[in-house]
């Protein structure tokens, strides 16, 4: 038996391997698990997640395992690591569910309402192309529904 | 196949969405109305029991004359889905306008799921129902305003502010005096007013929970934190 560092490669729906320390691959709750139940073989597919992002999250998990680090020098990276393009906070989030990382989602999630908070329909719409799909009369009955919270 | 196309942000899994649309509801109800105002599919999620469940009902004031019918439809259906909040405004209305005893299932439920008002009421209730009830109640707020100072004080506030939303005057309701003493002295000025009262039309209000005054008196001398206001 080796006590040497083990590691696992990922694999991406675009073909690109990643190979990551099994210690550090482990935040996602769901290589964890595969790791866990022994059903690892040489290369673990990560069909729903591309390469782009997959670098994303590995330079966020890097980061988080890093030993020595202070707290302040982990907020500002989260704080930059958030900004980002909304297609690309999608990508995040959807990858950060099928991983299992309850982390890196909820920053994400909380990152989408931080967006949203503060901002007219006008503004929600232009950060995030939202095509407005109401006919003006459907808008105009959720608008008189809801004036009361305005007041 | 429809010819709408969705945004990034709206084609995230329902329950993302629902996620990300909860944690703006609990932050503002104005911000979730914009939401609703956004897109069909937001609309849609803003809508979702659970968002009605953890949607903050601060901007909405506790007298019910000044809240217009939309609002108190609202508030109906946040109470109806379990919101807290909800709960524990129509309970504690409830309970202290109509003297409705089986609403305090409604407040233990807020109680229950972690509402600090909810729980502070309920010490109260059980300070003025006496016997073993009121020490309990009593030291509940003791240890409330012991290790808590800031919660007692804003759960103070916001009872009041619903009992003095009961009538149409804005009294010192808790102040120096028992809550029940309160209510029945307010009945009074009800009655002299010609403040419709339905079918109770007595001149002389029996108090039983007047007899336990002086027992309060003599239990706040011992109790060092809760001489502020009871």
């Amino acid at each position: 038996m080796s006590s040497s560092t083990k590691f696992l490669t990922l694999k991406t729906c675009d073909d690109k391997k990643f190979v990551l320390d099994e210690a550090i691959a482990v935040r996602s709750q769901t290589i964890k698990n595969m790791v866990e139940d022994d059903c690892v073989s040489n290369v673990i597919p990560l069909p729903n997640v591309n390469s782009k992002t997959m670098t994303k999250v590995i330079e966020y998990w890097k980061k988080h395992s890093e030993e020595g680090v202070s707290k302040d020098v982990l907020m500002d990276f989260d704080k930059a690591f958030v900004k980002v393009h909304h297609s690309i906070l999608h990508a995040l989030i959807l990858a950060a569910n099928f991983l299992n990382d309850k982390e890196i989602l909820d920053m994400m999630c909380q990152e989408v309402a931080d967006r949203i908070k503060g901002k007219t329909p006008e503004e929600i719409r232009k950060e995030f192309d939202i095509k407005n799909d109401f006919t003006p009369e459907e808008e105009e009955e959720i608008r008189k529904e809801n004036a009361w919270a305005f007041e | 196949m429809t010819m709408s196309k969705k945004s990034y942000i709206e084609s995230l899994p329902r329950e993302l969405l629902i996620d990300i649309v909860e944690r703006i509801a609990s932050y503002s109800l104005k911000d979730l109305m914009r939401v609703k105002l956004s897109s069909r599919v937001l609309n849609q999620v803003a809508n979702e029991p659970s968002v009605y469940q953890k949607v903050t009902l601060v901007s909405i004031p506790y007298r019910r004359w000044s809240i217009v019918q939309q609002a108190i439809s609202f508030l109906e259906m946040c109470r109806a889905l379990g919101n807290l909040e909800a709960l524990y405004r129509k309970g504690v209305f409830d309970f202290f306008n109509l003297k409705d005893p089986t609403v305090l299932g409604m407040i233990s439920q807020a109680a229950d799921d972690g509402h600090i008002g909810a729980s502070h009421v309920l010490a109260i209730i059980s300070i003025f129902n006496g016997g073993e009830s009121m020490r309990e109640g009593l030291m509940f707020i003791a240890n409330m305003k012991k290790t808590e100072p800031l919660k007692v004080k804003r759960c103070r506030h916001n009872l009041r502010n619903i009992l003095s939303g009961m009538w149409m005057l804005e009294p010192h309701l808790l102040g120096g005096r028992p809550i029940c003493c309160t209510i029945h002295q307010f009945e009074q000025i009800r009655l002299m007013n010609g403040w419709p009262m339905g079918s109770d039309n007595e001149d002389d209000i029996r108090c039983d929970l007047c007899s336990c005054d002086l027992k309060l008196d003599y239990a706040i001398k011992f109790l060092p934190y809760t001489t502020v206001w009871y």
